[in-house]
């Protein structure tokens, strides 16, 4: 429109000097003319200025414009890409959350099968270190990728090339392409991400000290942490102790710390103080930043412990001789900064915040084994305890009531028949009372006027365990033959007992054929009531004959057997029921009783020797093949001692002379049994620390997948019979790179070959264990309880998988374009499979760009 | 047509060589119209272009409030105690002067920078910078320079266009219990927290940690001295000469600042979305309905209390009566909102915008 105006003016004009027809006026005045045609351009050229200036002027406001709405900037780009990859990263992490993708794992364990984590530690082969697996949170695994010094920024990347995420200027994950974004400039995007696990590291606000008289690994508080505050050589480890919990207790009471912090899932509950997030994110990226001026502006951890953390050795970004310096910290042996190979550098050894719950492989909470008593219904604990058994192998209505009666505070037998097979089943309960003696004289004179015959017979009942009840509603059952060899009805005496020591002694005595019994056994003076002896004509036994202990049956019109005692037949050893016709002579038959001995399948000494009723019997047996068993009446402490429970009837001579602990107990290095670790616990913050029936969230536990020795070792009585020797420690790292994930923490009980299953042995390899911790301390051989108690310690402490997770984010728009570090603290646990989906949503606990090196 | 023009040519020709008074007047009045429309126009730019120039100004403004705004709430602890305050201007009940503190993580950086080794603890010329993963950060409106007399004075005192939006942030830190260390701030004596509001202005680092923060929020008397600490007649001081002071501006001639909180309310199975304190909760053009009036709080300042900690504490609020006892009352609503809204007026430099623009900017902080 401005162009064509000034053109249409010069037309008008033109158009005017046509219409003069006196073409004279044109010669006569020819200067007017010409003005009149200067004056339609001077008209036109202030026209176009003033339109040009109009122009002008426009053209400034539009570019103010477009001034204040500039393009989105690099900055945004990045923003939106590290976005996309925490998106992705959250995915990844609900994907595998047991029960939410049919055939996901359980465990949590760089391998195929998660390909999105990262190992924490680089392996050493030759002079050179790998990662044996590094993320990738958009494809397959990526294993064995060699760490390598890496630049600041690497010039011209590709995918696949080794980066280095978390910016320590070693590489330790690969550049992916994230897929389906670009730049706003259509430029690539590419993401370097290294995902570890909280879980394979101390955490600094449930760990405390482990103490070999009174840690039995049932609290958090249990796991070491001691040592990594003793690498700050500064103080003494009880002023090591006392920082601690100055530092994290604040103001508030220190013995409350456990249920007003450990087992809060929100801020504690009063003024204390532990460690933060603030502290989490500097123990997170502490080695990227050895500042200048650390002793400024360090987190509150690392002031508590100076050394521990701030110390050398420094990663390689920090140093000239970046190579060597690498060396130092993957094999701590650099002599002149780690003198001791023992000293660990710390990378990745403490959090503050680590979580996993307690969720069988479907995703719905473990079954809590210590409220099976309060459970009304055998059915659903049996049914409980078949989504792990193998109903081929194990029998669970059997575990299940000798589960019951394990830990029910009463002395009642649960007696339970199967609605389906209607088999009955009993259950182990206390008291334990074993037939452990009979003895018998028989008198005949010599002179033939005296034609009578005198007979004297005598049962002794032991009671191991003086903690049991003294026994209600119990009966002996004998026998006799008459004179033709033919058994006579029984007779069934009640047991009477009337003392409270551990013999007790039925009799049928004639005066003229004397057993001897001895109330005061020596080893128990400090009891106060002798049990009087049970004098009744009704105990009389012939040989070939059974004496059968029974018990009441609450629910059971039929009295259950406890024990049974075979007499010897008339012939061979059944001699010493012959008439002794010279004088009267009394004979025993005993049983292994020895004073530490509680075991239930007695050994009957073969010889005849003198009677011992009332007091401890000659025979001892200090084979390894006890079995040794006790119904706690408690609940378990820590969930490894499901290995003191029977698989079968633990009565009537079910346990013969030829079972083995293995065919009549829970074996926990059993692989079949071991999946059962993944569905029952007593670990549970229900109710004890909270209303809510399905939490499941337990801080501060250690993934044994993930956990780098030096962590393992911290837990209680991993490297207690030296505080130097970690060989336990070590060997869980080397059987699992190996061998591949733990499944389940009973996995740790296989393998006969390595030191893991001599956790048990432990003990015979030069560890000392305080006698008050193998409660109560007995002399038997290796059997279950010994063998199972170092896992038994740790066993409510460890887990398999996780749900807190570090992600390290490198991020970069094209090959050589800009790029964003981040570090993403992402918690799982509000995940929780529904059918055919889940709920909740991975927290992102914090997303913090990553400062350059400073 | 044509003979008209060729009768007033030919009428020219024959009086005279030159304009006739009709040309010149014709000549002159086209020229008049011609310049009037140009002038118009060129008005019509000038105006445009200095209203462009002032709302790039005003939406610079914007965008720095609103990044920074988006950059600190991304990294909220919600773990923390957040705190509101409150405050009508009560020379235009339309506009608020409200304050915000609340914890943060992030990558945060001191402007200034610290010498380590002066005890306490200042900010120096030398040293370097002091950085942290967690800081405190408050925003709200500052005492200023009132250019009419050159004084200081409190927000409620300057006109609109002369108010400053402040951010104040404290980046904590530890505080070593031996050697070179910093003197305590906030104070801490037995458990209870005194803030100086002096050293709060100077300082941009704290000694506490966040759990003891978290611990002392759990405390009516820690809570009533932070916010008697930080906010109210101890809002920032930023004095334009003073070097000192420039750490806390944010943003210059940002006339009204409101905080308001969100929560959903359900009536007749309608759910609504209520942003609390408003002047006129139900858009209704009065303000008989207001927050502040009689049917809400009765006050015209008044701090608020956000903590998910036990439940008593879990949103109280304080007036502003220091001399006499602090009154505390507590919600039965959500303790931590789901969203924020900040509405903020900004003018620009040449007051080109004699109102200012109101902008509104929400903050989802998640469930």
């Amino acid at each position: 429109m401005a162009k064509h105006l000034p053109i249409s003016f010069i037309s008008v004009t033109d158009m005017t000097r046509k219409t003069i027809k006196n073409p004279k006026s044109e010669i006569r005045n020819p200067k007017f003319a010409a003005e009149r045609r200067g004056s339609a351009i001077i008209l036109a050229i202030v026209l176009t200025t003033l339109l040009a200036l109009l122009g002008v002027l426009f053209l400034f406001s539009s570019r103010v414009d477009s001034v204040a709405t500039s393009a989105v900037s690099d900055n945004e780009n990045l923003k939106l890409a590290v976005d996309s990859v925490v998106t992705q990263i959250s995915k990844v992490l609900t994907q595998d959350v047991p029960g939410v993708e049919p055939n996901g794992t359980y465990y949590d364990y760089p391998d195929p099968c998660n390909p999105w984590l990262a190992c924490l530690e680089p392996y050493q082969s030759g002079i050179d270190y790998f990662w044996r697996q590094v993320s990738n949170i958009y494809g397959p695994f990526v294993q064995n990728i060699q760490a390598q010094i890496v630049p600041e920024y690497q010039p011209n990347i590709a995918p696949n090339i080794p980066a280095d995420a978390d910016g320590d200027g070693v590489s330790d994950s690969i550049w992916t392409l994230v897929p389906d974004i670009s730049s706003s400039k259509g430029k690539h995007i590419y993401a370097a991400v290294r995902i570890v696990d909280n879980g394979g590291m101390l955490n600094v606000n449930t760990a405390y000290k482990f103490d070999p008289n009174t840690s039995v690994g049932t609290s958090q508080l249990d796991i070491n942490l001691m040592t990594l505050a003793a690498l700050d050589h500064t103080h003494t480890p009880d002023e090591a102790q006392n920082r601690l919990l100055s530092y994290r207790c604040g103001s508030d009471n220190a013995n409350f710390y456990e249920p007003n912090v450990i087992w809060q899932y929100g801020l504690p509950d009063g003024a204390y103080t532990p460690f933060d997030i603030s502290d989490e994110l500097n123990l997170r990226y502490r080695y990227i930043l050895n500042r200048s001026n650390v002793t400024r502006t360090v987190s509150r951890i690392e002031t508590l412990w100076t050394n521990a953390f701030d110390g050398p050795p420094y990663v390689p970004r920090n140093t000239d001789t970046a190579g060597s310096n690498w060396a130092w910290v993957v094999n701590n042996s650099y002599p002149s900064l780690c003198p001791d190979a023992n000293v660990y550098d710390n990378r990745h050894i403490a959090t503050i915040y680590n979580m996993d719950r307690i969720i069988n492989p479907s995703g719905s909470k473990m079954f809590n084994i210590n409220t099976v008593p309060s459970v009304p219904d055998i059915n659903t604990v049996r049914d409980k305890l078949r989504e792990a058994l193998d109903p081929n192998i194990y029998d669970a209505n059997y575990i299940a009531v000798n589960l019951v009666d394990y830990l029910d505070a009463d002395s009642n037998v649960t007696y339970f028949v199967d609605p389906y097979t209607s088999q009955h089943y009993w259950g182990f309960e206390t008291p334990c009372i074993y037939i452990s003696e009979i003895a018998y004289n028989f008198y005949q004179p010599a002179t033939p006027e005296d034609a009578n015959t005198y007979r004297s017979y005598a049962i002794e009942l032991f009671k191991p365990y003086w903690e049991d009840d003294e026994p209600n509603g119990w009966y002996i059952e004998t026998q006799d033959l008459d004179s033709d060899g033919n058994p006579f009805p029984p007779n069934i005496t009640p047991v009477v007992w009337t003392g409270s020591r551990r013999f007790h002694v039925l009799a049928n005595i004639n005066t003229s054929a004397i057993i001897p019994i001895e109330i005061n056994e020596p080893s128990e003076t400090n009891i106060p009531e002798p049990n009087v002896p049970q004098f009744t004509p009704d105990i009389n036994f012939g040989p070939g004959t059974t004496i059968v202990l029974r018990r009441d049956v609450k629910g059971s019109a039929v009295r259950m057997i406890v024990d049974t005692f075979a007499v010897p037949p008339a012939e061979g050893i059944g001699s010493w029921m012959e008439p002794n016709k010279s004088n009267s002579e009394y004979k025993s038959l005993e049983r292994d009783i020895a004073s530490k001995h509680k075991c239930i399948r007695r050994i009957v000494n073969p010889d005849i020797t003198t009677p011992t009723l009332g007091h401890m019997n000659h025979i001892f047996n200090s084979g390894g093949d006890m079995i040794q068993a006790h119904p706690a009446n408690k609940p378990f402490t820590n969930i490894g001692e499901i290995g003191q429970l029977f698989r079968t009837n633990a009565y009537g001579g079910s346990i013969g002379p030829s079972s083995t602990e293995a065919s009549v107990r829970l074996d926990l290095a059993e692989p079949n049994l071991q999946n059962l670790f993944n569905y029952i616990t007593v670990i549970d913050p229900y109710p004890t620390y909270t209303f809510d029936q399905n939490e499941t969230r337990i801080k501060g536990r250690i993934n044994i997948n993930t956990a780098p020795w030096p962590v393992l070792a911290q837990l209680p009585w991993l490297s207690y019979h030296t505080q130097s020797n970690y060989n336990l420690a070590r060997s869980i790292v080397d059987r699992r790179d190996a061998r591949g994930a733990f499944k389940n923490i009973g996995e740790l009980m296989t393998d006969a070959n390595s030191d893991i299953n001599s956790m048990g042995h432990y003990i015979g390899k030069g560890g000392t264990v305080p006698e008050a911790l193998l409660t109560p301390k007995d002399d038997t051989g290796d059997i279950f309880l010994e063998r199972d108690l170092i896992f038994n310690r740790i066993s409510n402490l460890i887990t398999v998988r996780s749900d807190v997770f570090t992600a390290y984010i490198l991020v970069r728009i094209g090959a050589d374009g800009p790029q964003k570090r981040v570090i993403a603290i992402l918690d799982r646990s509000g995940i929780t499979p529904t059918a055919g989906g889940y709920t909740g949503k991975v927290k992102v606990i914090a997303v913090q760009p990553v400062p350059d090196p400073r | 047509m044509n003979n008209k023009l060729h009768n007033t040519l030919y009428a020219g020709r024959m009086t005279q060589d030159g304009f006739t008074l009709t040309e010149l007047v014709v000549a002159i009045g086209i020229m008049a119209v011609i310049i009037l429309f140009a002038g118009s126009v060129f008005q019509t730019s000038v105006t445009s272009y200095r209203i462009a120039t002032a709302q790039a100004e005003i939406m610079q403004k914007f965008r720095a409030i609103t990044n920074q705004l988006d950059n600190d709430f991304r990294g909220l602890r919600k773990d923390a105690p957040m705190f509101i305050w409150f405050q009508l201007d009560t020379s235009d009940v339309n506009n608020r002067l409200d304050q915000i503190m609340f914890f943060a993580d992030g990558d945060f950086q001191s402007t200034r920078t610290y010498d380590t080794s002066v005890n306490p603890i200042v900010p120096a010329v030398s040293g370097s910078p002091a950085v942290s993963n967690l800081a405190r950060i408050y925003y709200g409106q500052a005492q200023s320079i009132d250019p009419r007399d050159n004084t200081i004075k409190y927000p409620s005192a300057l006109r609109f266009i002369d108010r400053v939006l402040s951010r104040r942030q404290h980046l904590s830190i530890a505080n070593p219990a031996t050697g070179n260390s910093y003197a305590q701030f906030p104070l801490d004596t037995g458990g209870i927290l005194t803030i100086n509001p002096v050293q709060n202005d100077l300082f941009e680092h704290d000694t506490n940690s966040l759990s003891q923060w978290q611990a002392a929020a759990l405390n009516g008397t820690n809570v009533d001295n932070i916010i008697t600490g930080c906010f109210g007649n101890n809002c920032p001081r930023i004095d334009l000469t003073d070097a000192n002071t420039l750490h806390l501006l944010m943003a210059q001639k940002v006339g009204n600042f409101s905080v308001q909180w969100s929560y959903l309310y359900t009536n007749a199975g309608q759910t609504y979305v209520y942003w609390w304190p408003s002047i006129d909760p139900a858009n209704g053009g009065g303000t008989a309905d207001s927050d502040f009036g009689p049917s809400g709080i009765t006050l015209s300042q008044f701090g608020f209390h956000f903590n998910t900690a036990p439940s008593s504490f879990a949103a109280s609020w304080f007036n502003d009566s220091y001399a006499g006892t602090m009154g505390r009352y507590y919600l039965t609503r959500p303790s931590f909102p789901q969203a924020l809204k900040f509405t903020f007026t900004l003018y620009d430099s040449r007051g080109v915008f004699k109102d200012g623009q109101t902008f509104t900017h929400i903050v989802y902080l998640g469930d």
